[in-house]
Protein backbone atom coordinates (compact mmCIF):
# COMPACT_ATOMS: atom_id res chain seq x y z
CA UNK A 1 0.00 0.00 0.00
CA UNK A 2 1.16 3.55 -0.67
CA UNK A 3 0.71 6.60 0.89
CA UNK A 4 -2.03 7.27 -0.78
CA UNK A 5 -4.24 4.27 -2.49
CA UNK A 6 -4.42 0.62 -2.72
CA UNK A 7 -2.32 -0.99 -5.52
CA UNK A 8 -3.79 -3.14 -7.66
CA UNK A 9 -1.84 -6.21 -6.42
CA UNK A 10 -3.79 -4.96 -3.18
CA UNK A 11 -6.75 -5.10 -4.49
CA UNK A 12 -6.63 -8.22 -6.24
CA UNK A 13 -5.16 -10.21 -3.38
CA UNK A 14 -8.79 -9.02 -1.51
CA UNK A 15 -10.95 -9.87 -4.45
CA UNK A 16 -9.11 -13.59 -4.53
CA UNK A 17 -8.18 -14.65 -1.11
CA UNK A 18 -11.12 -12.44 1.25
CA UNK A 19 -10.76 -14.84 3.70
CA UNK A 20 -7.18 -13.46 4.28
CA UNK A 21 -7.35 -10.18 3.96
CA UNK A 22 -4.78 -7.67 5.70
CA UNK A 23 -6.41 -5.50 8.40
CA UNK A 24 -4.42 -2.21 7.37
CA UNK A 25 -5.51 -3.19 3.55
CA UNK A 26 -8.99 -3.56 4.92
CA UNK A 27 -9.30 -0.33 6.76
CA UNK A 28 -8.10 1.10 3.86
CA UNK A 29 -10.68 0.25 1.80
CA UNK A 30 -13.36 1.42 4.31
CA UNK A 31 -12.04 4.88 4.56
CA UNK A 32 -10.70 5.61 0.71
CA UNK A 33 -13.87 6.11 -1.86
CA UNK A 34 -11.75 5.95 -4.71
CA UNK A 35 -9.99 2.64 -3.84
CA UNK A 36 -13.82 1.42 -2.52
CA UNK A 37 -14.87 2.26 -5.95
CA UNK A 38 -11.83 0.50 -8.02
CA UNK A 39 -12.83 -2.57 -5.49
CA UNK A 40 -17.03 -2.24 -6.18
CA UNK A 41 -15.85 -1.91 -10.15
CA UNK A 42 -13.83 -5.09 -10.38
CA UNK A 43 -16.62 -6.68 -8.05
CA UNK A 44 -19.67 -5.46 -10.35
CA UNK A 45 -17.86 -7.19 -13.19
CA UNK A 46 -16.73 -10.66 -11.62
CA UNK A 47 -20.85 -10.19 -10.44
CA UNK A 48 -21.60 -10.24 -13.94
CA UNK A 49 -19.43 -12.81 -14.97
CA UNK A 50 -20.65 -15.45 -12.53
CA UNK A 51 -24.32 -14.66 -13.32
CA UNK A 52 -23.99 -15.09 -16.89
CA UNK A 53 -22.66 -18.63 -15.83
CA UNK A 54 -24.94 -18.98 -13.20
CA UNK A 55 -28.46 -18.43 -15.23
CA UNK A 56 -27.51 -19.93 -17.86
CA UNK A 57 -31.36 -21.39 -19.01
CA UNK A 58 -30.94 -25.52 -19.03
CA UNK A 59 -33.16 -28.07 -19.42
CA UNK A 60 -31.90 -30.62 -16.43
CA UNK A 61 -34.21 -33.21 -16.84
CA UNK A 62 -33.62 -33.61 -20.55
CA UNK A 63 -30.18 -32.96 -20.45
CA UNK A 64 -29.96 -35.95 -17.81
CA UNK A 65 -32.04 -38.51 -19.68
CA UNK A 66 -29.70 -37.52 -22.58
CA UNK A 67 -26.72 -38.40 -20.01
CA UNK A 68 -28.34 -41.42 -18.94
CA UNK A 69 -29.33 -42.38 -22.27
CA UNK A 70 -25.63 -42.42 -23.65
CA UNK A 71 -24.40 -44.03 -20.50
CA UNK A 72 -26.82 -47.48 -21.22
CA UNK A 73 -25.45 -46.68 -25.13
CA UNK A 74 -21.97 -48.03 -23.31
CA UNK A 75 -21.08 -51.85 -22.74
CA UNK A 76 -18.40 -52.61 -19.79
CA UNK A 77 -15.23 -53.05 -21.30
CA UNK A 78 -15.25 -56.79 -19.71
CA UNK A 79 -18.11 -57.66 -21.83
CA UNK A 80 -16.20 -55.79 -24.84
CA UNK A 81 -13.06 -57.57 -24.11
CA UNK A 82 -14.83 -61.17 -23.66
CA UNK A 83 -16.86 -60.38 -27.37
CA UNK A 84 -13.29 -59.38 -28.91
CA UNK A 85 -11.30 -62.11 -27.62
CA UNK A 86 -13.97 -64.85 -29.29
CA UNK A 87 -13.34 -63.27 -32.24
CA UNK A 88 -10.02 -63.33 -32.63
CA UNK A 89 -9.96 -66.81 -31.13
CA UNK A 90 -12.17 -67.66 -33.71
CA UNK A 91 -10.52 -66.28 -36.76
CA UNK A 92 -7.50 -68.22 -35.75
CA UNK A 93 -9.18 -71.16 -35.18
CA UNK A 94 -10.64 -71.14 -38.78
CA UNK A 95 -7.40 -69.86 -40.46
CA UNK A 96 -4.86 -72.73 -38.29
CA UNK A 97 -7.80 -74.88 -39.09
CA UNK A 98 -7.04 -74.04 -43.18
CA UNK A 99 -3.76 -74.51 -42.87
CA UNK A 100 -3.59 -77.60 -41.41
CA UNK A 101 -5.91 -78.66 -43.89
CA UNK A 102 -3.98 -77.55 -46.52
CA UNK A 103 -0.66 -79.47 -44.83
CA UNK A 104 -1.71 -83.09 -44.04
CA UNK A 105 -4.96 -83.68 -45.85
CA UNK A 106 -4.38 -82.28 -49.89
CA UNK A 107 -3.23 -85.42 -51.44
CA UNK A 108 -6.32 -87.75 -49.91
CA UNK A 109 -9.07 -85.39 -51.26
CA UNK A 110 -7.46 -85.39 -54.74
CA UNK A 111 -6.73 -81.37 -54.99
CA UNK A 112 -3.98 -80.70 -57.63
CA UNK A 113 -0.99 -79.28 -55.76
CA UNK A 114 1.76 -77.07 -57.07
CA UNK A 115 4.81 -79.33 -58.31
CA UNK A 116 8.40 -78.61 -59.79
CA UNK A 117 9.65 -79.95 -62.68
CA UNK A 118 11.33 -82.60 -60.84
CA UNK A 119 8.79 -83.30 -58.48
CA UNK A 120 6.69 -84.55 -61.68
CA UNK A 121 9.61 -86.38 -63.29
CA UNK A 122 10.12 -88.22 -59.93
CA UNK A 123 6.50 -88.81 -59.90
CA UNK A 124 6.60 -90.78 -63.07
CA UNK A 125 8.09 -93.69 -60.98
CA UNK A 126 5.25 -95.66 -60.38
CA UNK A 127 4.27 -96.16 -56.80
CA UNK A 128 4.10 -99.93 -56.55
CA UNK A 129 7.93 -99.74 -57.40
CA UNK A 130 9.95 -99.49 -54.08
CA UNK A 131 12.94 -100.55 -55.37
CA UNK A 132 14.77 -99.21 -58.31
CA UNK A 133 18.82 -99.54 -59.51
CA UNK A 134 20.10 -96.15 -58.50
CA UNK A 135 22.78 -96.00 -60.99
CA UNK A 136 19.89 -96.71 -63.52
CA UNK A 137 18.05 -94.10 -61.86
CA UNK A 138 20.86 -91.28 -61.62
CA UNK A 139 21.53 -91.78 -65.96
CA UNK A 140 17.65 -91.73 -66.66
CA UNK A 141 17.64 -88.49 -64.19
CA UNK A 142 20.82 -86.82 -65.59
CA UNK A 143 18.44 -85.51 -68.54
CA UNK A 144 17.51 -82.18 -66.89
CA UNK A 145 19.39 -79.67 -66.47
CA UNK A 146 19.60 -76.23 -64.82
CA UNK A 147 17.99 -75.60 -61.97
CA UNK A 148 15.89 -78.85 -61.88
CA UNK A 149 19.23 -80.80 -62.10
CA UNK A 150 21.08 -79.51 -59.50
CA UNK A 151 18.22 -79.83 -57.50
CA UNK A 152 18.37 -83.22 -58.15
CA UNK A 153 21.99 -83.78 -57.13
CA UNK A 154 20.95 -82.31 -53.55
CA UNK A 155 18.50 -84.73 -53.37
CA UNK A 156 20.51 -87.95 -54.73
CA UNK A 157 24.04 -86.85 -53.69
CA UNK A 158 24.05 -88.05 -50.28
CA UNK A 159 22.80 -91.26 -50.96
CA UNK A 160 24.77 -92.02 -53.74
CA UNK A 161 27.68 -91.15 -50.48
CA UNK A 162 25.58 -93.78 -48.62
CA UNK A 163 25.85 -96.21 -51.21
CA UNK A 164 29.44 -95.61 -51.60
CA UNK A 165 29.83 -96.18 -47.94
CA UNK A 166 27.97 -99.50 -47.65
CA UNK A 167 30.41 -100.40 -50.59
CA UNK A 168 29.46 -102.66 -53.67
CA UNK A 169 25.56 -102.42 -52.55
CA UNK A 170 23.85 -102.10 -55.98
CA UNK A 171 20.60 -101.58 -55.32
CA UNK A 172 18.82 -98.90 -52.63
CA UNK A 173 15.59 -99.10 -51.74
CA UNK A 174 14.30 -95.44 -52.95
CA UNK A 175 11.16 -93.71 -51.34
CA UNK A 176 10.46 -90.07 -52.22
CA UNK A 177 8.55 -87.78 -50.26
CA UNK A 178 6.89 -85.27 -52.26
CA UNK A 179 5.49 -82.97 -49.40
CA UNK A 180 8.74 -82.37 -47.40
CA UNK A 181 11.44 -83.48 -50.63
CA UNK A 182 12.95 -85.42 -48.69
CA UNK A 183 14.37 -89.09 -50.00
CA UNK A 184 15.17 -91.99 -48.01
CA UNK A 185 17.34 -94.42 -49.18
CA UNK B 1 -20.68 -52.10 -2.06
CA UNK B 2 -22.84 -52.10 -5.72
CA UNK B 3 -24.64 -55.33 -5.82
CA UNK B 4 -25.87 -55.14 -8.94
CA UNK B 5 -26.34 -53.32 -12.58
CA UNK B 6 -29.62 -52.03 -11.72
CA UNK B 7 -28.22 -50.40 -8.14
CA UNK B 8 -25.34 -49.05 -10.13
CA UNK B 9 -27.27 -47.79 -12.43
CA UNK B 10 -29.10 -46.29 -9.81
CA UNK B 11 -26.24 -44.92 -7.92
CA UNK B 12 -25.36 -43.33 -11.23
CA UNK B 13 -28.41 -41.12 -11.34
CA UNK B 14 -28.03 -40.09 -8.44
CA UNK B 15 -24.56 -38.62 -9.44
CA UNK B 16 -25.48 -37.16 -12.44
CA UNK B 17 -28.75 -35.65 -10.88
CA UNK B 18 -26.30 -34.09 -7.83
CA UNK B 19 -23.65 -32.88 -10.24
CA UNK B 20 -24.90 -32.08 -13.35
CA UNK B 21 -25.25 -28.67 -13.05
CA UNK B 22 -21.83 -27.98 -11.30
CA UNK B 23 -20.11 -29.77 -14.22
CA UNK B 24 -21.91 -28.18 -17.05
CA UNK B 25 -21.01 -24.77 -15.12
CA UNK B 26 -17.24 -25.37 -15.16
CA UNK B 27 -17.45 -26.32 -18.36
CA UNK B 28 -19.35 -23.34 -19.63
CA UNK B 29 -17.51 -20.89 -17.42
CA UNK B 30 -13.64 -22.50 -19.11
CA UNK B 31 -15.84 -22.60 -22.95
CA UNK B 32 -17.69 -19.34 -22.59
CA UNK B 33 -20.08 -21.67 -24.76
CA UNK B 34 -23.32 -23.38 -24.29
CA UNK B 35 -23.69 -26.16 -26.23
CA UNK B 36 -20.05 -27.29 -26.73
CA UNK B 37 -20.46 -27.28 -22.59
CA UNK B 38 -23.73 -29.59 -22.82
CA UNK B 39 -22.18 -31.90 -24.91
CA UNK B 40 -18.73 -31.83 -22.69
CA UNK B 41 -21.05 -32.47 -19.65
CA UNK B 42 -22.40 -35.51 -21.36
CA UNK B 43 -18.93 -36.57 -22.07
CA UNK B 44 -18.30 -36.51 -18.85
CA UNK B 45 -20.74 -38.67 -17.15
CA UNK B 46 -19.84 -41.55 -19.52
CA UNK B 47 -16.42 -40.88 -19.21
CA UNK B 48 -17.59 -41.53 -15.60
CA UNK B 49 -19.37 -44.02 -15.54
CA UNK B 50 -16.84 -45.88 -17.18
CA UNK B 51 -14.14 -45.85 -14.56
CA UNK B 52 -16.89 -45.80 -12.02
CA UNK B 53 -15.76 -49.09 -10.94
CA UNK B 54 -12.32 -47.64 -10.27
CA UNK B 55 -13.09 -44.71 -7.96
CA UNK B 56 -12.66 -45.67 -4.55
CA UNK B 57 -13.99 -42.51 -3.36
CA UNK B 58 -10.98 -41.46 -1.67
CA UNK B 59 -11.91 -37.93 -3.39
CA UNK B 60 -15.36 -36.27 -3.32
CA UNK B 61 -17.30 -37.19 -6.25
CA UNK B 62 -17.44 -33.47 -6.95
CA UNK B 63 -13.88 -33.63 -7.44
CA UNK B 64 -13.65 -36.84 -9.06
CA UNK B 65 -15.86 -34.97 -12.08
CA UNK B 66 -14.44 -31.86 -11.81
CA UNK B 67 -11.36 -33.10 -12.96
CA UNK B 68 -12.65 -35.29 -15.48
CA UNK B 69 -14.39 -31.67 -16.79
CA UNK B 70 -11.27 -29.96 -16.52
CA UNK B 71 -9.26 -32.63 -18.59
CA UNK B 72 -12.25 -33.34 -21.24
CA UNK B 73 -11.99 -28.80 -21.43
CA UNK B 74 -8.14 -29.24 -22.08
CA UNK B 75 -8.46 -31.81 -24.85
CA UNK B 76 -11.36 -29.89 -26.67
CA UNK B 77 -9.11 -26.30 -26.89
CA UNK B 78 -6.03 -28.73 -28.03
CA UNK B 79 -8.26 -29.99 -30.59
CA UNK B 80 -9.85 -26.81 -31.29
CA UNK B 81 -6.55 -24.76 -31.64
CA UNK B 82 -5.73 -27.49 -33.73
CA UNK B 83 -8.70 -27.22 -36.36
CA UNK B 84 -8.12 -23.54 -36.36
CA UNK B 85 -4.70 -24.18 -37.52
CA UNK B 86 -5.84 -26.13 -40.02
CA UNK B 87 -8.46 -23.17 -40.94
CA UNK B 88 -11.59 -26.28 -40.76
CA UNK B 89 -13.27 -23.86 -38.10
CA UNK B 90 -13.66 -20.36 -37.79
CA UNK B 91 -12.93 -18.96 -34.51
CA UNK B 92 -15.86 -16.79 -33.90
CA UNK B 93 -18.32 -18.68 -32.25
CA UNK B 94 -20.57 -16.21 -30.41
CA UNK B 95 -23.84 -17.21 -32.26
CA UNK B 96 -23.84 -19.93 -29.57
CA UNK B 97 -22.38 -18.05 -26.55
CA UNK B 98 -24.36 -18.53 -23.36
CA UNK B 99 -27.73 -16.41 -22.59
CA UNK B 100 -28.88 -15.19 -19.27
CA UNK B 101 -32.66 -14.72 -18.27
CA UNK B 102 -33.14 -10.89 -18.67
CA UNK B 103 -35.16 -10.04 -15.40
CA UNK B 104 -38.59 -8.79 -16.27
CA UNK B 105 -38.72 -6.24 -13.07
CA UNK B 106 -35.84 -4.18 -15.04
CA UNK B 107 -36.51 -0.96 -17.11
CA UNK B 108 -35.28 -0.88 -20.79
CA UNK B 109 -32.17 0.90 -19.80
CA UNK B 110 -31.33 -1.32 -17.47
CA UNK B 111 -31.54 -4.44 -19.64
CA UNK B 112 -29.60 -2.48 -22.04
CA UNK B 113 -26.88 -1.73 -19.76
CA UNK B 114 -26.99 -5.25 -18.58
CA UNK B 115 -26.69 -6.95 -21.53
CA UNK B 116 -24.07 -4.64 -22.69
CA UNK B 117 -22.05 -6.06 -19.83
CA UNK B 118 -22.73 -9.46 -20.30
CA UNK B 119 -21.20 -8.77 -24.26
CA UNK B 120 -17.99 -7.57 -22.66
CA UNK B 121 -17.88 -10.05 -20.29
CA UNK B 122 -18.13 -12.36 -22.89
CA UNK B 123 -15.42 -10.49 -25.11
CA UNK B 124 -13.33 -10.61 -21.97
CA UNK B 125 -13.28 -13.99 -21.54
CA UNK B 126 -12.39 -14.68 -24.86
CA UNK B 127 -9.20 -12.69 -24.57
CA UNK B 128 -7.68 -15.24 -21.54
CA UNK B 129 -5.54 -17.42 -22.32
CA UNK B 130 -5.74 -20.99 -21.57
CA UNK B 131 -4.60 -21.34 -17.90
CA UNK B 132 -6.07 -17.64 -17.17
CA UNK B 133 -8.78 -18.68 -18.48
CA UNK B 134 -9.55 -21.89 -16.40
CA UNK B 135 -8.52 -20.58 -13.12
CA UNK B 136 -10.45 -17.44 -13.84
CA UNK B 137 -13.61 -19.52 -14.22
CA UNK B 138 -12.80 -21.68 -11.85
CA UNK B 139 -12.37 -19.20 -8.66
CA UNK B 140 -15.08 -16.64 -10.21
CA UNK B 141 -17.52 -18.24 -12.06
CA UNK B 142 -17.39 -21.30 -9.61
CA UNK B 143 -16.34 -19.71 -6.18
CA UNK B 144 -13.91 -22.49 -5.73
CA UNK B 145 -10.52 -21.30 -3.72
CA UNK B 146 -7.18 -21.43 -4.57
CA UNK B 147 -5.70 -24.43 -2.76
CA UNK B 148 -9.11 -26.61 -4.49
CA UNK B 149 -7.98 -25.10 -7.99
CA UNK B 150 -4.69 -25.90 -6.83
CA UNK B 151 -5.84 -29.69 -6.09
CA UNK B 152 -8.00 -29.68 -9.57
CA UNK B 153 -5.65 -28.69 -11.81
CA UNK B 154 -2.81 -29.70 -10.68
CA UNK B 155 -1.49 -26.00 -10.55
CA UNK B 156 0.87 -25.18 -7.69
CA UNK B 157 -1.24 -22.36 -5.52
CA UNK B 158 1.21 -19.43 -6.37
CA UNK B 159 0.79 -20.14 -10.24
CA UNK B 160 -3.04 -19.89 -9.64
CA UNK B 161 -2.72 -16.75 -7.80
CA UNK B 162 -0.57 -15.60 -10.43
CA UNK B 163 -3.05 -16.64 -13.49
CA UNK B 164 -5.39 -14.95 -11.24
CA UNK B 165 -3.69 -11.44 -10.87
CA UNK B 166 -2.92 -11.77 -14.45
CA UNK B 167 -7.06 -12.08 -15.71
CA UNK B 168 -7.72 -9.34 -12.90
CA UNK B 169 -5.06 -6.78 -14.88
CA UNK B 170 -7.00 -7.83 -17.86
CA UNK B 171 -10.07 -7.50 -16.63
CA UNK B 172 -9.44 -3.85 -15.42
CA UNK B 173 -7.63 -2.60 -18.69
CA UNK B 174 -10.91 -4.03 -20.37
CA UNK B 175 -13.59 -1.82 -17.83
CA UNK B 176 -11.02 1.04 -18.50
CA UNK B 177 -11.67 0.89 -22.06
CA UNK B 178 -15.27 -0.01 -21.71
CA UNK B 179 -16.28 3.16 -19.67
CA UNK B 180 -13.76 5.75 -22.37
CA UNK B 181 -16.08 4.35 -25.26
Amino acid sequence: MNNIHLSNKEIYSMIVEPDSIDENLQLHLKKCPDCQKRFNRIKGFLKAYQEEIEHTEINWTREKGKILSAVSDYHAPALRLRWGTAVILSFIIVISAFLLQQVYFQPNNGSKIEETELQKEIWFFPDSISEVELPQSIVLLTEWEGEDFQQFLNFFLPIEEEHNEKNNSITNSLRINRFDQSIFA
Amino acid sequence: MIQSMDDERRIFSELVENYQKKVFQVAVGMLGNKDEALDITQDVFVKAFRSYKKFRFNASPETWLIRITINRVRDYFRKEKLRRLLFLRPENISDNQINTMADSDQSPQEILKEKQLHAHVRAFQDGLKGREREVFSLRFGNEYTIKEISELTGISQSSVKTYLYRALDKAQDYLADWKAT
